[in-house]
């Protein structure tokens, strides 16, 4: 069965239904349903007072350069309720924001007080018109405006958000993402998370983020709480939150696990003073098997559900259930309810896992959108057959579970072998001499191309050495032909190692 | 720690503008420093003072600005 709903219809539901119930958790400030809806509908009048009409296709871009608050979710359901399209900015990318601004020429951008002065300082006072939320004259004060709702006309189908992805390389892409597209998600996720109006979750990652977003729609539409603290970077608030507030889950990036494991203060913190709490997600990269075990010791009421996705699936992909975790070490799971994937048996793409449903994104911003002539640039459009491209290797077990084993982009060709550079990086790995590594292809002459790793060193080691493990788990051609050793590798703001940095 | 190495090590932790930063400007307000960037910090802090930092300081109180990092090193460094 085919969504049809479109993203607001779910905070509209509750406020109508059951207006009373919280919403928004901000430190002491409860927001409940009917308000935060009213919000959203004085933002959409705002937006028609500057001429924001939902009338021409595909709507107006809105930019939005919030932290996470209950003006977030006003102005982006505002936008959504104007029939316009959200475009969420990273208020930690700065140099991404003028580069945004090119590709999808937002009719207007608002912000709050703590972001104002770091977009005052970019280019984009001079390209578009700037809001700033706050009260007084020269602010976006949503009193001014009628909550009254304002009719619109638009189709499941219709982009409603357009997110940014900076990726390991190349200019920003904006995934186009439909109302279908993020419903679907949040239904596909809901199926195994079942939140209902009596979970709590707390809100850790950015909402401008895909899976932000998620945890954002999952709870609106389960009519469920979300707390919001910015300050969950610092472990010590996570687990305060979690317990002075009753929080039942919450979802992190593999360093929010990290930095909680190894910098949370777990003194008189034990299980049963936290007995609300009983999920646990993790996504946006891999979870060592070693956090995965002290997430389960440390939190050992709650589920743990190891998750894998993309932007460009608005969110999720696939999951792991987590009774399964210790029969399937290391596996990103089984595609959530809507989603299919399979892996690609041959030509250039043999291995690759591809997904498809309607989760997926039509393309990228502006060329997928099929209009006649300039517009249209066949590369930003999805495949025709609907499966979209991961860019990212894999396997399935007799079960159907599926396992990443490496990247389409860290395939090497040497001697007519083709060579995952992620299987020559777990071999170093596995040494034991190795901290951090990285491998990529170099043009060989004889080879066509060969195998060179840079490597961080646990302590003082010769290249031979290593060379010398490294040939008792590699057969001959997938060995590296050098090893360089380094202090450090340079990492991405995600903490990825930069491999076109590598020298 | 001399502020300048401070800022050094914030830069390398990821921290945009970590040269740029006023001293009393919350990292955390101004978003500035996330989680991953927040983990570096610390295990860089810790590499460099030789202390292992206890789980109880790691609080917006204690790294929320130049000032209090500063202030708090200054706290956690081992005597000469």
């Amino acid at each position: 069965m085919k969504t049809t709903a479109l993203i607001q219809q779910g905070l509209e539901r509750h406020a109508r239904e059951d207006g009373e119930r919280p919403c928004l958790i901000e430190g002491d400030a409860i927001l409940t349903y009917a308000e935060a809806d009213a919000e959203a509908e004085r933002f959409a009048r705002f937006l028609r007072e500057r001429s924001i009409e939902p009338g021409t296709e595909p709507g107006a871009r809105v930019a939005l350069l919030l932290g996470n608050s209950r003006r977030y979710l006003a102005a982006f359901h505002g936008t959504l309720k104007a029939g316009a399209v959200a475009v969420p900015l990273n208020p930690l990318a700065p140099q991404m924001w003028e580069e945004v601004a090119n590709r999808c020429s937002p009719a207007l951008l608002v912000t709050e007080d703590r972001l104002a002065g770091a977009m005052e300082a970019s280019p984009l006072p001079h390209r578009l018109p700037v809001h700033v939320f706050g009260t007084g004259e020269d602010r976006l004060d949503l009193l001014r405006f009628s909550p009254d709702p304002v009719p619109i006309s638009r189709e499941a189908d219709d982009p409603a958000v357009i997110l940014f992805t900076s990726g390991s390389t190349g200019a920003p892409k904006g995934v186009v993402l439909t109302h279908r597209n993020v419903v679907a998600n949040t239904l596909g996720v809901l199926d195994y998370l079942r939140l209902t109006p009596a979970d709590l979750g707390l809100a850790v990652l950015p909402f401008h983020y895909v899976y932000g977003q998620s945890v954002l729609m999952t709870h609106l539409w389960a009519g469920a709480p979300l707390a919001i603290e910015n300050r969950t970077a610092y472990p010590q608030v996570i687990l305060r939150e979690i317990a002075r507030l009753g929080v039942t889950g919450m979802s992190g990036v593999p360093s929010t696990f990290m930095l909680l494991l190894q910098k949370g203060d777990f003194e008189g913190f034990d299980a049963p003073d936290i007995p609300r709490l009983r999920y646990l997600t993790c996504a946006g990269g891999h979870l060592p098997e070693l956090y995965v075990d002290r997430v389960r010791e440390r939190f050992p009421g709650a589920d743990l559900f190891l998750m894998y996705g993309a932007t460009e699936a608005a969110g999720r992909i696939s999951y792991l259930p987590p009774d399964q975790i210790d029969r399937r070490r290391g596996s990103i799971g089984v595609p959530i309810r809507g989603v299919e994937m399979r892996i690609a048996k041959e030509g250039d793409r043999k291995g690759e896992i591809e997904a498809r449903g309607e989760t997926l994104s039509p393309g990228y911003w502006p060329g997928y959108w099929p209009l006649e002539g300039a517009l249209e640039n066949a590369d930003d459009r999805l495949p025709a057959d609907g499966w979209y491209r991961t860019g990212d290797l894999g396997r399935q077990d007799e079960d159907g579970y599926f396992y990443l084993t490496g990247r389409t982009s860290d395939l090497l060709k040497i001697a007519g072998h083709r060579v995952s550079a992620a299987e020559i990086e777990r071999a170093l790995y596995d040494t034991g001499l190795v901290e951090e590594c990285a491998v990529a292809g170099r043009p060989d002459e004889t080879l066509g191309e060969r195998a060179e790793a840079w490597v961080v060193p646990v302590g003082p080691v010769t290249e031979e050495e290593i060379l010398a493990r490294v040939a008792e788990r590699l057969p001959a051609f997938k060995r590296p032909s050098r090893i360089h050793l380094r202090d450090t590798l340079a990492k991405s703001a995600s903490g990825k190692i930069l491999k076109d940095a590598l020298s | 720690m001399t502020e300048e190495r401070l800022r050094d090590l914030l830069h390398k932790a990821g921290v945009r503008d970590a040269q740029g930063i006023g001293r009393e400007v919350s990292l955390y307000e101004t978003g500035a420093l996330d989680s991953f960037m927040l983990l570096e910090l610390l295990l860089t802090l810790e590499k460099e003072l030789g202390v292992r930092i206890d789980n109880r300081d790691v609080t917006p109180e204690n790294l929320d600005s130049i000032e209090r990092i500063e202030a708090f090193v200054a706290r956690i460094q081992p005597g000469p």
